[in-house]
């Protein structure tokens, strides 16, 4: 029988949550392949970040973007700062979108990723760390403007 | 952001550079502004100016200084270099990038401007910025 979902690790349940949070991105969006890295089965922690954090989708209509789906849980999107400053230079090359699917809300949000630095920038984000040492933030649901609200 | 091999080498791609480091004057008024790109080359830049304008410098001609300003940044620290990035290219905040590496952020603020000084003089020390500046 398989572990409880409350029970995984964190890993576990991140991976859980980023496979709904795709799938919910395919469901809702039209006109995109994939494109970022997707569990390659080789270790990815010495590629350049850059790399690693190749956004997870190009999308050609309404608007060409890439875009970066993220799922989150009751706290709030956990960002890792690495994968901030990663999409920073793919953002310089086309306009990065985050797709945010919530697992409690059943509903998303979109938002540019210059829009997500404005919001780090102006709020106070709590910064943690994760188990492996790894920088993460982390932005409130109530910071985010959700579909079903209008966003 | 890019490859880099010994001191003078760069594998980056020069059009991707110039995603960075803002590739022409109608780059943001454009619709796409990732499809405007600097030329190539001096013919490529003359054929696609408009008349009576002076064409950008192409990608050939910039080589040089790429080569230079990248040099200057390979001087940097580690340390340097992830709070220029930060705070130049990823556009986050004194007070956010000094939380997290917790320090105050007009101590950041002096830091990063030591690190531009400390830049500005290994550019300057370049013949070929001393001749593009005239000086």
């Amino acid at each position: 029988m398989s572990t409880p979902f409350n029970e995984q690790s964190f890993t576990q349940r991140l991976g859980v949550m980023g496979d709904e949070a795709e799938g919910e991105y395919e469901r809702h969006n039209t006109h995109w392949v994939r494109y970022g890295l997707n569990r390659p089965d080789f270790p990815v922690h010495h590629l350049p970040d850059v790399i690693r954090y190749t956004p997870d989708y190009l999308q050609g209509s309404p608007n060409q973007r890439l875009v970066e789906v993220l799922g989150t849980g009751r706290n709030g999107v956990k960002l890792k700062l690495e994968k901030i400053a990663a999409l920073a230079v793919w953002n310089t090359m086309m306009p990065v979108w985050l797709w945010i699917w919530s697992t409690p809300k059943q509903d998303f949000t979109e938002i540019l990723y210059a829009d997500l630095v404005r919001i780090i920038n102006k709020e106070d984000v709590p910064l943690g760390k994760f188990s492996e040492g790894k920088a993460y933030f982390n932005v409130r649901p109530s910071l985010l403007r959700w579909a079903a609200d209008g966003g | 952001m890019a490859a880099k091999g010994k001191k003078g080498t760069w594998a980056a791609d020069p059009q991707v550079l110039d995603g960075t480091i803002a590739a022409t004057d109608k780059g943001s008024r454009s619709p796409r502004p990732w499809q405007e790109h600097r030329a190539l080359t001096t013919y490529e830049a003359l054929m696609t100016c408009p008349p009576g304008v002076v064409p950008l410098e192409s990608l050939l001609e910039q080589n040089e200084i790429r080569e230079v300003v990248a040099d200057a940044f390979d001087t940097l620290s580690d340390d340097d270099m992830w709070i220029y990035h930060m705070l130049c290219n990823v556009k986050m905040s004194l007070r956010f990038t000094g939380r997290v590496i917790g320090i105050p952020k007009t101590t950041l603020a002096r830091r990063r401007d030591s690190i531009i000084d400390s830049l500005n003089v290994e550019l300057r020390r370049h013949p070929a910025i001393k001749r593009r500046l005239g000086l």
